[in-house]
């Protein structure tokens, strides 16, 4: 039916519809709302037309789909790119302060050399002949003795395995990355059971979010995507959100109910929770039965010994809200679901506390269904040939043999490792990552960069002189976001997609972006490692994105370059739901046949993980599932359905089923004995952990992180708002402010991370009179910076403390005492025992698998008083 | 249903464009649209269809995430220097352990009817434009700050670097060109609509006969930026405390 506008208004007028329509329309706008942009003319008039590049932003790790607009060779605004089907047209604040940190006065732009001692910041600038001849002369040195004292450690990497495959090309194994200081933990609490390692729940569609932990609103991964179809959900839907923190989030400050809860419990009320499902008769037997690997009577019996009343004592939730939730959650479903992402795997029993969530949707069914708790989707592409072998040898500080089953590295103990000579480095190279900044115990990481016998040539590929890199012997200039190029794609929506970043603008000083300087290398090293790297950096995206099935015909990166994105859905597009149904055809003789079209043998049947397993003699695995008559391609696991029992867990001394223990360390004070504290670390909306402080719009707004504390917990040691405080763990202290509020647990205390840099420019340290040597002023922050309190950076006394199954550090497990500063502290005073540093590093090792010589592990499995 | 909408929408946004730019005669357009909406609940609603347009906007808080997009993109939009805001967020935390709420307030010019600062300033450098839009021209700007005082909702700052009152323009240039502000533009939670209020059938105006609204206290001047789900707390007025800082730091320029 078409009809004008003058023929809608009659309609509306004769039956009201103009007026009752109107909440539906609360997303409509009159002017367009994006795609194009204008500069400020004469009289606040439109000026100049802006040309837009697509691109994909880079600030945080949620890869949104961008607009870069450009005036005269400059960036000068940055809107969400209407056509991405994750980011909707919309970015968050750090997405739109991306100008500055193409164009901060804290960022360095040329090769830099040490002169002096290390850490004595006296720096010669060099050209990048000088830094790559050198660096390329080391490595060749190095490899022809082992590759292996090549160690490549990054934090933010995006390469799309480019990394890798230098690494790779010069047969090093040794490499590192920030996935155990950031979420691996939770990654390995799911994949044993379903396959991937995170969930892409359809907020918008959902009517009941349990929400463990994780600060959607705010800095949670795909936060940007998600928040949009939350809010969608909530007020269009009527979706309800229950959130359990410590701390009072802009996420929990917006729930329909806030549950503070004691740190690291999560697991214990999930498992309650389940119990009462299961009891009350509200879980969805049928497909327990048929797509898990245990029965749903098993379940029920397994589940039975953790009541509300048990989880109220150990979390401090109480059992009626734990009952009432369950039931709640429960008969929403199959449009309920949970989101954990990562406050509940950032503990000792972090990868269990992840199992034991997940099982709420399973036991409910809502597994991949529309408004549920849904697998994610994603796009993928090859990278061009030649490819470099794998590596002869393994790497014991890539993968140390106490974390068998952490398959994203444990890379915040790599200091402690070298220190203790696991293994011998000749190369350290570290890109896009600060770790005397970044991990836990920081200060060790201080120690090892400064020993020349044990870390005799460190390289930082790096945007800005930091903590860290001012203790490399070179620094390479890396550049921003907004110049280089890679492909992206990230399950951020229900709509898969691959996008990809392209430069921009044009670099202000000598930066590269680092494909092009490890390509370089790769050359100078010689022609057995440079064979592997003849593409330049675009024609290796060029690759990528011909190697998308569909895109190629369309134009490949061209269309990306018009677009931004692959596919362009439109308005209408619906995701497709239940994708693990996708069903296995016959043969002539009733046979089922692999689903690899190119393959179509016959599968052969066998009972195992109690189902029917369907096994493809020519891939020599099982492809299939069997479930009644019909059979399905399934999750991606050993059995093809979802695995509640995880055998590889047993196998190492951990539990199989999902389960909890409580954290020996906060015994006591769940106990009410003694004063002792759990502090937290969090994330809030306008930073990312370290470099975004160079971001002068960021930091103009978030500058300092006083300590949060409850009032009843500041009155008992007669702290005020403001006061200064003493944080003391047990591997040092801290001196900083206290910011009294309601908005937190009386037995936490958490401070952000954003805050207190000593290293970093101008922006990051609010000195707007310090010279920039090997940067590019900005008048602006050296006239108008307006504030001088940086906070002071937690992570010094954070010890380690790791996750025996996935790896994690546990962040939200220090504990600390609180009280009033001494009358000589001074604000911002940080003070760490490195001895009893290294001393949590060996206790914490004692949590690892027996297999290993773990001692703790069996303890833990058996300490529980539940 | 949903076609049609889509079809309005499309001929709306075109025809708004026009009457930005003042192609069309604004009367001609409301006499053709009156009837939508009963006179009695534009009315109460304070929306009478005028001969002046009157640019406006609805912050629907149930969808605001507190993200502060919007106050950084007005930065990036209008070259704003540090030191002042145009456009800001402020957050209010009530209640009483466990029961505590957040609420974000964006704020800035409510570019009112009855403007305090056009009252206020001596040397006449700040007026109502063809639109309702309350504008600086800082070629009269003196910055003797009487209007900054003045503005009851603290939207004026002096620009660091020209001495001269700044304030938001609901990025007039971009309307000029048929787009939204930028703040309504990067809007997270799509909670910022933008329209035009002196016509009844604008998704501004019918918001705010479908919706319960209220404009920020003390409502002084006939704010033209409306709020749905308000509390009483997130209206005070109080700035955050970085807000003030930087409020204390731009009032000692001289
Ligand atoms: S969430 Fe913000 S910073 Fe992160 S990718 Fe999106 S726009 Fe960029
Ligand atoms: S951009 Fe929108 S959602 Fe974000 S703070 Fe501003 S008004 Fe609220």
């Amino acid at each position: 039916m078409k009809l004008n506008r003058r023929d809608f208004l009659k309609i509306g007028a004769a039956s009201g519809a103009a007026l009752s329509m109107t909440p539906s329309l609360l997303c409509a706008m009159e002017l367009e709302e994006g795609g194009k942009d204008v500069s400020v003319g004469t009289n606040w008039g439109k000026g100049k037309n802006r040309q837009a590049i697509p691109t994909t932003c880079l600030q945080c790790n949620i890869e949104d789909g961008l607009l870069a607009y450009v005036e005269d060779g400059r960036l000068v605004k940055i809107e969400g790119n209407p056509k991405h089907p994750g980011t909707r047209g919309k970015i968050c604040a750090k997405g739109q302060a991306g100008i500055n940190t193409v164009y901060s006065p804290d960022r360095i732009l040329y090769p830099l050399k040490r002169v002096g001692a290390r850490g004595e910041g006296k720096w010669k600038r060099i050209t990048w002949d000088e830094a790559l001849d050198e660096i390329a002369g080391k490595i060749k040195e190095t490899i022809a003795r082992d590759p292996n004292e090549v160690m490549f450690h990054y934090g933010r990497d995006r390469t799309s395995g480019y990394t890798k495959r230098f690494m790779q090309a010069i047969g090093s194994a040794t490499m590192g990355s920030h996935t155990s200081i950031c979420e691996s933990s939770k990654k390995i609490g799911m994949e044993p059971t379903w396959g991937p390692d995170i969930e892409t729940p359809d907020f918008e569609n959902t009517k009941y979010i349990l929400n463990f932990g994780s600060n959607i609103y705010e800095a949670a991964y795909f936060h940007n995507t998600y928040i949009q179809r939350l809010i969608d959900g909530r007020v269009k839907n009527g979706a309800k959100l229950v959130t359990f923190d410590v701390r009072l989030s802009n996420t929990a400050g917006k729930s329909d109910e806030w549950l503070p809860i004691f740190p690291g419990t999560d697991g214990v009320v999930a498992l309650a929770m389940a119990n009462i499902i299961m009891q009350k008769g509200l879980a969805n037997t049928t497909f327990i039965n048929k797509w898990t690997n245990v029965t749903a009577d098993q379940l029920k019996e397994y589940l039975a010994k953790y009541t509300p009343e048990m989880a109220e004592k150990e979390s401090g939730v109480p059992a009626k809200d734990i009952r009432r939730i369950a039931i709640e959650f429960a008969k929403a479903t199959p449009m309920c679901t949970t989101y954990t992402y990562r406050g509940p795997a950032m503990h000792l029993n972090g990868s269990y506390n992840e199992k034991c969530t997940m099982l709420l949707n399973i036991i409910v069914g809502n597994i991949d269904k529309k408004g549920g708790y849904c697998l994610p989707r994603g796009m993928g592409w090859s990278n061009p040939a030649p490819k470099p072998p794998k590596p002869a040898k393994q790497s014991i500080l890539s993968n140390p043999p106490e974390y068998p089953l952490a398959g994203h590295h444990v890379s915040h103990h790599i200091a402690h490792g070298i220190l203790e000579g696991r293994q011998k480095l000749s190369v350290y190279i570290w890109y896009m990552h600060n770790p005397c900044y970044a991990n836990p115990d920081a200060g060790t990481w201080d120690t090892l960069l400064k020993d020349t016998e044990k870390m005799p040539f460190t390289v930082a590929i790096d945007g800005f002189i930091s903590e860290s890199s001012d203790l490399a012997d070179i620094i390479l200039p890396d550049s921003s976001y907004m110049q280089r190029h890679d492909s992206e794609s990230m399950p951020s929506a229900l709509l898969p997609w691959v996008g990809a970043r392209v430069p921009v603008v044009k670099n202000i000083g000598e930066q590269r972006e680092v494909k092009d300087m490890l390509r370089d290398l790769a050359q100078r090293i010689g022609p057995e490692v440079g064979k592997y790297f003849e593409l330049t950096p675009e024609q290796f995206l060029e690759h990528q994105m011909n190697s998308v099935p569909g895109l190629k015909e369309k134009g490949g990166l061209s269309f990306i370059r018009e677009h931004g994105v692959f596919p362009v859905y439109g308005p209408e597009a619906k995701p497709e739901f239940e994708t693990y149904k996708k069903e296995l055809m016959k043969d002539s003789e009733g046979n089922f046949i692999c689903p690899d079209t190119k393959c179509a043998t016959s599968l052969t049947e066998h009972e195992e993980y109690n189902g029917i397993s369907l096994n493809c003699p020519m891939h020599k695995k099982v492809v299939g599932t069997k479930i009644g008559d019909k059979a399905y391609t399934g999750f991606n696991t050993p059995s093809k359905r979802l695995h509640v029992h995880v055998e590889a867990w047993e196998e190492y001394g951990f539990k199989p089923m999902p389960y909890y223990f409580p954290i020996p360390e906060h015994e006591e004070i769940k106990a009410g004995k003694g004063n002792k504290l759990v502090m937290t670390t969090y994330k809030i909306n306008t930073h990312v952990q370290s470099r975004t402080s160079a971001c002068k719009w960021l930091s103009e707004i978030h500058h300092n992180n006083p300590m949060l504390i409850n009032p009843r917990t500041a009155a008992e040691r007669a702290i005020k708002e403001g006061d200064l405080v003493r944080v003391t763990s047990k591997i040092g202290y801290l001196v900083t402010k206290a910011h009294v509020t309601e908005g937190i647990h009386p037995k936490v205390v958490a401070i952000s991370t954003h805050s207190g840099h000593w290293k970093y420019g101008p922006v990051s340290r609010a000195k707007k009179d310090m010279p920039t040597p090997y940067g590019q002023a900005d008048a602006d922050v050296s006239k108008n910076l307006w504030w001088d309190d940086i906070g002071v950076h937690p992570n010094r006394i954070i010890p380690i403390s790791t996750d025996p199954i996935g790896g994690s550090q546990a962040w939200m497990d220090t504990v600390v005492s609180v009280e009033k500063a001494k009358a000589t502290d001074k604000y911002g005073d940080i003070k760490v025992n490195l001895e009893a540093a290294k001393k949590a590093y060996h206790d914490t090792l004692g949590y690892a698998t027996k297999k290993q010589g773990g001692s703790i592990a069996g303890d833990i499995n058996q300490a529980i008083r539940l | 249903m949903s076609e049609v909408l889509v079809e309005e929408q499309t001929e709306r946004r075109d025809f708004i464009k026009k009457a930005a730019l003042g192609v069309i005669g604004v009367t001609a357009a409301i006499s053709a649209v009156t009837s939508a909406i009963p006179r009695k609940a534009l009315e109460a609603a304070k929306i009478i269809p005028t001969k002046k347009n009157q640019f406006g906007m609805v912050i629907d808080l149930r969808r605001c995430t507190g993200c502060r997009a919007c106050q950084v993109a007005c930065k990036a939009e209008n070259g704003v220097s540090l030191g002042g805001f145009r456009s800001w967020v402020n957050y209010t935390e009530a209640g009483a352990y466990p029961k505590v709420k957040k609420e974000f307030t964006p704020r800035g010019c409510n570019h009112c009817t009855q403007p305090e600062c056009v009252k206020a300033c001596p040397v006449k450098a700040i007026s109502k434009g063809a639109n309702g839009i309350v504008l600086v021209d800082q070629t009269k700007c003196k910055n003797l700050k009487r209007r900054i005082k003045k503005c009851p909702y603290g939207a004026i700052h002096t620009d660091p670097i020209i001495l001269k009152a700044n304030k938001c323009t609901f990025c007039l240039h971009r309307v000029e060109a048929g787009l939204v502000p930028s703040c309504v533009n990067t809007c997270q939670g799509r909670a910022r609509i933008f329209g035009d209020l002196s016509d009844p059938m604008s998704e501004v105006s019918r918001l705010i006969v479908s919706q319960v609204t209220t404009t920020l206290a003390p409502k002084i001047g006939e704010p033209n930026v409306y709020y749905v789900g308000i509390s009483a707390a997130g209206n005070t007025g109080t700035d955050d405390e970085w807000m003030k800082k930087n409020r204390e730091f731009s009032m000692l320029r001289k």
